[in-house]
């Protein structure tokens, strides 16, 4: 039936015609190809009308420009997905704003939970609203600045609530992060903004009152920065930290030279409280040592940084109390050691000496009625890691403190 | 011929029709097969045609198969089993349809 078949050069003169004609997509490139080839090859009858044939034949395939077969499979394809998306986008947004919500509460409340609901909320958020939220705007705009300003804002977006996760999680790197969003947003996102929308006369009037907005908002935000963590703040509780440790050693070494010095009556029963005392410092720091490995996973732990630690209580909390808040055995061993010790100092050199370790009832001094709580969650239920070890170091200090009372 | 907006809606219909009544078709080959049943009267445009191929493709309605043709390569559509259900779906639809407009406008059938 054909009476002319193309030359390869040929083929390929007309394959980059309709590609310089805004044809991108391979398939439909060559399914117009072989549609143009069958439709000259039919009208063609001597090699001279190849240009005039091949003209004449384009010529039917569209209004105006061939690229609009282009854009419409453009709109078909992404009109398919265009529902869906929508759909994913609204819920996750809703997901997000509930779980916020609920998770803020639980926080403030210090009830379990609260950092996973807003880990998620978070999560849904930055990886599934936003760059949703972005797609679907980028289609409704034409211009490439209105993309531009868009993908800045959702950059924006995304970095600001990952910031903040960070922040109230209190990992590394928060604060680069919440000044980079507050970055974008100052030197990309607001100054685009504001110059692409003063030069339209409609949109002049809100883009001046909605940049001032956005100024404010972000100075504000600006300001909230100064509020985490100053330098002159973590200095005093660093060395104050350092303080406790060193008289620590200094106890430790005063009631060792006791121990020389003392009657050699007295031996016996020196020995005892010593080992006794020993005990329960070694129970203390056992479990500083195996909490340090928990929290410590996929991050090094060392003396050094101990101090300046922001580890959030969730995970020390996770550790040392069970799903109801109930403390692990771990807590409930070193009480009842203290109790023990407590009895010995007692009996043996005589009551007034164990004040420090009031722990008779239950530990009565700091488990006073006001406060209306326990030993174990006043000082280790929802409490920060740096904190933990600050009222485990406080409690040897306390510890040795008796035993150098107790010396004779 | 019809009007473009005649055929727009009813251009999905017929290629999954003409689809599943053959094996596989190509392009150009669906243009002159709708022109020689229809004695001309419907014509499909390049340009409604091929966009509306690939969206359907996509959706997972049609396949396709490459065959190489002299210098050329040439795509082959067919109907997936998801394609032959709708095809069904669409013709009875359609058939539906034109008895409502028949009501609707008032046209009767020509008795023989």
């Amino acid at each position: 039936m054909n009476l002319y078949v193309l030359s390869e050069k040929q083929v390929d003169f007309i394959l980059n015609d309709i590609r310089r004609n805004g044809i991108q997509t391979e398939e439909l490139q060559l399914n117009l190809l072989d549609h143009i080839c069958c439709l000259i090859e039919k009208e063609m009858s001597s090699e001279n009308d190849f240009d005039e044939i091949y003209r004449s034949v384009l010529s039917r395939f569209f209004k105006k420009e061939l690229k609009e077969i282009q854009e419409e499979t453009d709109l078909l394809l992404t009109f398919k997905n265009y529902y869906a998306m929508k759909k994913v986008m609204l819920r996750s947004g809703m997901f997000s704003a509930v779980a916020f919500t609920i998770g803020a509460i639980f926080k403030i409340m210090h009830w379990p939970g609260a950092a996973m609901m807003v880990v998620l909320a978070i999560a849904s958020v930055s990886f599934v609203f936003l760059p949703i939220f972005f797609l679907v705007k980028t289609k409704e705009v034409k211009e490439k600045k209105e993309k531009f300003i868009l993908g800045f804002g959702t950059f924006f977006g995304v970095l600001f609530s990952i910031s903040i996760l960070f922040k109230i999680m209190h990992w590394p790197g928060a604060n680069m992060l919440w000044l980079m969003g507050l970055g974008v947003l100052f030197f990309l996102f607001l100054p685009m903004y504001f110059f692409t929308g003063i030069r339209n006369p409609e949109t002049k009037q809100n883009t001046i009152l909605s940049s001032i907005m956005i100024l404010i908002a972000g100075g504000l935000l600006f300001i909230i920065t100064a509020l985490y963590g100053t330098k002159d703040v973590e200095n005093a509780s660093k060395s104050s930290y350092l303080h406790l440790k060193e008289s620590v050693t200094c106890i430790s070494e005063l009631n060792d030279m006791k121990y020389e010095m003392a009657a050699d009556s007295l031996k016996g029963q020196n020995e005892i409280l010593k080992e006794k005392t020993n005990n329960l410092i070694e129970k203390i720091s056992k479990v500083r040592k195996d909490l340090n490995e928990y929290v410590g996973n996929g991050q090094k732990i060392t003396e050094e940084n101990l101090n300046g630690l922001k580890v959030g209580a969730g995970v020390p909390t996770m550790f040392l109390f069970d799903d109801n808040q109930k403390p692990k055995p771990y807590l409930a061993a070193i009480k009842s050691e203290i109790k023990n010790l407590k009895n010995f100092i007692d009996l043996t050199y005589g009551t007034g000496k164990s004040k420090l370790l009031n722990t008779s009832d239950g530990l009565k001094v700091i488990e006073n009625e006001e406060l209306k709580s326990t030993w174990e969650k006043i000082y280790f239920y929802q409490v920060p890691l740096d904190y933990i070890y600050r009222n485990l170091d406080q409690l040897i200090l306390d510890i040795k403190m008796t035993e150098g009372a107790c010396i004779k | 011929m019809y009007s473009s907006e005649l055929i727009k809606g009813t251009l999905k219909t017929i290629i999954l029709k003409l689809l599943s009544d053959s094996d596989k078709m190509y392009g150009y080959e669906i243009t002159q097969k709708v022109k020689e049943l229809t004695g001309g009267k419907i014509q499909l445009t390049e340009g409604a045609l091929y966009p509306t191929l690939h969206a359907m493709e996509a959706q997972g309605i049609l396949t396709t198969d490459v065959v190489n043709v002299g210098n050329r390569i040439r795509k082959y559509y067919s109907v997936t089993d998801l394609g032959k259900k709708t095809a069904n779906e669409k013709v009875s639809e359609y058939a539906d349809f034109i008895d409502t407009m028949i009501f609707l406008l008032d046209l009767k059938p020509k008795v023989g």
